[in-house]
């Protein structure tokens, strides 16, 4: 199946057909999209300056361990939602290149962040090496990247 | 008194830097864009601290200590919130003074501003001997739940602030 026609079934499925006529279901997934942008990108944001050595108040283990939680249950939320939306206007998405840079973006963030994430919550010593550091920046940004196109979606 | 803020945000609306941004292609979207992603900033954040109070999670860190590592990036965040908040603010403000959106985000604003002013006055004045407790006492449980909703409503009204202009 091409990636054409999986967007166009997307849009013809009962899902798709609920999310273009409900009056309220896409305002309420977008809203559930941005309250997951807020918590996953917080802990990110909390995780990774305490990476690079900023607001060294607890562990940096610990913090990571224990921010996990929210952030997987952000991410499923945000990725539920998101497909959701996608759904909903499946084709503009399929043409739209601020969404084909945030699907690139998305993939690159997840390839940086995971296991940058994960190695911290593995790292003992308190201050982790340059490459860890460098890898918690370009995850930071590569997130931010994620963030910036999905924003350009509805202006483009 | 209403009559008086109507005039004052139609003067803001018609003054010329509020009329550059809300006529700019790129500036106003721009600035949209870092309020929308600034949310993280703030409401993630103060988040960690809410649910430490609610005894959810960082169980085993003192309260004082969670929010030394995360009031830092809540304060970053408010201030980009508050600057880039209030050029959009003045950018569209005589479509905003009758958005009904954007009354309930103000009216909730403050409610999230005057929460952390009981907290500070009432519970935190003993923190001394809760600080360490997973589970802490019923009004520190309230106010993190009251910061958890409350911002997840001004996130809620700001977005559909945007529908109702």
């Amino acid at each position: 199946m091409s990636l054409l026609a999986l967007f166009q079934w997307l849009s013809h499925s009962a899902v798709g057909v609920y999310m273009q006529q409900s009056q309220w279901a896409f305002a309420v997934v977008e809203t559930t999209h941005l309250l997951g942008l807020a918590a996953l990108g917080g802990s990110l944001i909390v995780v990774s300056l305490r990476a690079l050595g900023l607001l060294a108040r607890i562990a940096s283990r610990q913090l990571a361990r224990e921010l996990l939680p929210i952030a997987i249950l952000s991410f499923v939320a945000i990725a539920v939602s998101g497909v959701l939306m996608v759904s909903g206007e499946a084709l503009k998405c399929y043409y739209s290149p601020a969404f084909r840079a945030k699907m690139a973006a998305l993939a690159i963030a997840l390839i940086i962040s995971l296991p940058v994430y994960f190695e911290q919550i593995r790292h003992r010593d308190e201050r982790l090496p340059w490459w860890h550091r460098v890898g918690a920046a370009l995850s930071l940004l590569s997130w931010l990247s994620v963030g910036i196109a999905g924003r350009a979606i509805g202006f483009l | 008194m209403s009559e008086l803020i109507h005039h004052f945000c139609q003067w803001l609306n018609d003054t010329a830097p509020a009329t550059a941004l809300r006529e700019s292609l790129w500036v106003f979207p721009i600035v949209e864009t870092i309020h929308v992603l600034a949310i993280a900033l703030l409401a993630g954040s103060i988040a960690i601290l809410d649910l430490r109070l609610l005894g959810i999670i960082l169980r085993g860190e003192r309260v004082t200590t969670v929010a030394r590592q995360v009031l830092p990036v809540v304060w970053t965040g408010f201030g980009i919130l508050t600057v880039s908040g209030l050029m959009l603010f003045a950018a569209e403000a005589a479509k905003s003074y009758s958005n009904p959106a954007f009354r309930i985000k103000l009216l909730l604003l403050v409610l999230a501003g005057l929460n952390p002013l009981v907290y500070y006055r009432t519970v935190y004045r003993r923190i001394a001997a809760w600080d360490q407790h997973a589970k802490t006492p019923l009004a520190a449980r309230l106010a993190g739940a009251a910061s958890l909703t409350l911002w997840a409503g001004i996130i809620a009204a700001g977005r559909a602030t945007a529908y109702f202009n």
